[in-house]
């Protein structure tokens, strides 16, 4: 095992143990939440650090993010339209998450041909 | 497959936690507490009526999957449709269960997949409204929902069309929320994935057809459910799930969600469509956030789904990376079960006391039962009852009884007193929960009440001098 190896997995294994430990910390101690999703975000990120490949991140990503930015948006604009308004906002964000993630895919396909050892742009 | 010791327990006290909170609403109570219960039962009665009743039941519902489903109840000697009913809530939670439970052992192996079967167990009343409001057909559809997505994520395109259909036909929320998962992911599996063979490209490609056009049918057809009036709603659901006694599972849920997407990848031609059903879920349980607040505690069982998933899948791989011994991450999840399991019996036997509490009813009280069970024996057939809409307990009087009864608003009944307009054979039940007691005229003319209990009055017109 090669010493980057090594702190690699010394860093997933330190994440993994913050994101448990937070979560049974949450569990015992209820009251006291701010600083177990605290160390709950950093493990997280620290983890998914670490751990992810952009490849695999592809539906991973916006999947997550852009429930978080609709949710954001949507705390500062109230709907007038009622139930008109929750098929706009479907069609409009899955719209969204589809060109983004497609997008993704696309920018990585042609990242992995740039980096590839066998392309024209990796050897000159 | 040959299980080790640890895992037939974990799975053990996952299937005693899932039977044994699904069961205890039935047990405890002696009637549902849901006020679309009736609404069923009524339903299911008529199927075996007459051939034309049942074929109008099941022509003239937007599920008639459940009424299939629901139907053995009416070969049950013996026992009361209320009864019934509940017994049918708690199998549809362990239907749900356990098809959570195979899905989840096909992608993530036994210890997950009894981990998902025990965090489901734990999520009724607390986590999911279907108990309370009775939501019988919602309820079903979950085992469909849950095996469609598990079958097209393994490309058994036969096994997943029939139970989209399935899901079709038990609820068409649960169909609206399938399909566009389904639609957000067609593309990647059109145009990206290459791991799909040209026939099942096909036949995707078919489904997302008759798929937009039964969408646009159905919204040019039935146009008025673009205008549905709802109020909007905000929902204790997600807030449980985000911040309440599910959290840990939840922030365990989205490394658990990685994982899985990596794992999807890498083993299955279809994975593009689990990512777009958590896209899906989550926008629907928090529509309220968007400002929007459109049924918001229905739409939040699905995003519970996703969430065990997950979980379920992360928990025994990210604690193995830490602890070596499979038997002490299966010992550590049986006790989380366990003290999960044991805070949601009692947080439930809690709400289903309230519910069945003589001081303070929440559901059709022993009253009201008592006065429509008499209306049953004592009313002639030619007599019809009207009653006020103020409440929806006196949908129990089709649900317990043959007799006609019509629906009207309160005010309808209060001019009616007030004009003394008597109608041949028409007999009045006024709820004395909403609907205002014509007091004066009762004490005036005691000959006009037939009936009378704490709860109730049964008033005739004819009866007035």
């Amino acid at each position: 095992m090669t010493n980057k190896a090594h702190i690699r997995t010394f860093f997933v294994n330190s994440a993994i143990f913050i994101i448990m430990a937070a979560c049974l910390l949450i569990s015992i101690f209820p009251e006291y939440k701010f600083l177990p999703r605290l160390a709950y975000v950093i493990g997280t990120i620290l983890f998914l650090a670490t751990v992810s490949r952009l490849n695999y991140s592809l539906y991973f990503l916006p999947a997550i993010i852009l429930p978080i930015i609709a949710i954001t948006i949507g705390s500062f604009w109230k709907s007038p339209v009622g139930i008109a308004h929750l098929g706009i906002s479907v069609l409009f964000w899955s719209a969204l998450y589809v060109v983004i993630t497609m997008g993704l895919e696309k920018a990585l396909s042609k990242l992995l041909a740039y980096t590839s050892p066998t392309s024209p742009e990796a050897r000159s | 497959m040959k299980l080790a010791w640890h895992q037939l327990l974990l799975f053990s006290i996952s299937l005693i936690l899932l039977i044994g909170i699904a069961f205890q609403y039935p047990l405890t109570s002696t009637f549902p507490m849901g006020g679309d219960a009736a609404a069923y039962i009524i339903k299911a009665r008529g199927l075996v009526k007459h051939p034309t009743i049942a074929f109008g039941v099941l022509f003239g519902t937007w599920y008639p999957g459940i009424y299939a489903i629901f139907a053995p109840a009416t070969l049950l000697p013996f026992v009361s449709w209320p009864v019934k009913f509940m017994w049918w809530m708690a199998f549809g939670q362990i239907a749900a269960g356990l098809s959570l439970g195979r899905a989840v052992w096909k992608t993530g192996g036994p210890t997950s997949s009894a981990l998902a079967i025990g965090l489901w167990a734990c999520t009724p009343i607390i986590l999911t409204p279907m108990f309370e409001d009775g939501t019988l057909a919602q309820l079903w559809s979950l085992p469909f929902l849950i095996l469609f997505l598990d079958s097209f994520i393994h490309s058994q395109m036969r096994k997943a069309s029939a139970y989209m259909l399935a899901t079709f036909a038990t609820h068409p929320i649960s169909a609206i929320v399938v399909t566009l998962s389904f639609l957000i992911a067609a593309p990647f599996f059109l145009w990206r994935d290459n791991h799909l063979t040209y026939n099942q490209k096909k036949i995707i490609l078919l489904s997302v057809a008759v798929l937009v056009a039964t969408l646009a049918l159905v919204i040019t057809w039935r146009s008025e459910v673009i205008r549905l009036p709802f109020i909007p709603e905000h929902s204790p659901y997600s807030q449980e799930l985000l911040f309440g006694s599910f959290e840990r599972w939840f922030m365990l849920a989205i490394p658990g969600f990685y994982l899985l997407c990596r794992k999807l990848k890498k083993d299955t031609p279809a994975s593009a469509l689990f990512p777009a059903f958590i896209f899906m879920s989550s926008l629907l349980a928090f529509n309220d956030k968007l400002g929007i607040g459109f049924w918001t505690g229905r739409l939040s069982p699905y995003l519970l789904i996703a969430t065990i998933w997950c979980a379920a899948y992360a928990f025994p791989r990210l604690l193995h990376r830490l602890i070596q011994y499979r038997a002490v991450c299966s010992l550590i999840a049986i006790t989380l079960l366990l003290v999960h399991g044991f805070g949601t019996f009692t947080d439930n036997q809690r709400t289903l006391a309230l519910y069945d509490s003589p001081s303070r009813y929440l559901r059709t009280t022993d009253d009201e039962i008592d006065a429509i069970l008499w209306l049953r024996n004592h009313t002639p057939s030619s007599q019809r009852i009207l009653t006020s809409n103020a409440n929806r307990h006196t949908e129990w009087l089709g649900a317990l009884t043959n007799i006609p009864y019509a629906e009207v608003p309160d005010h309808w009944i209060q001019k009616k007193l007030q004009e003394k307009e008597a109608v041949p054979d028409e007999i009045i039940l006024l709820l004395k929960r909403r609907e205002s007691i014509p007091k004066e005229l009762m004490a005036m003319n005691p000959a006009i009440i037939l009936y009378e209990n704490k709860d109730v009055v049964v008033l005739s017109l004819n009866k007035l001098p």
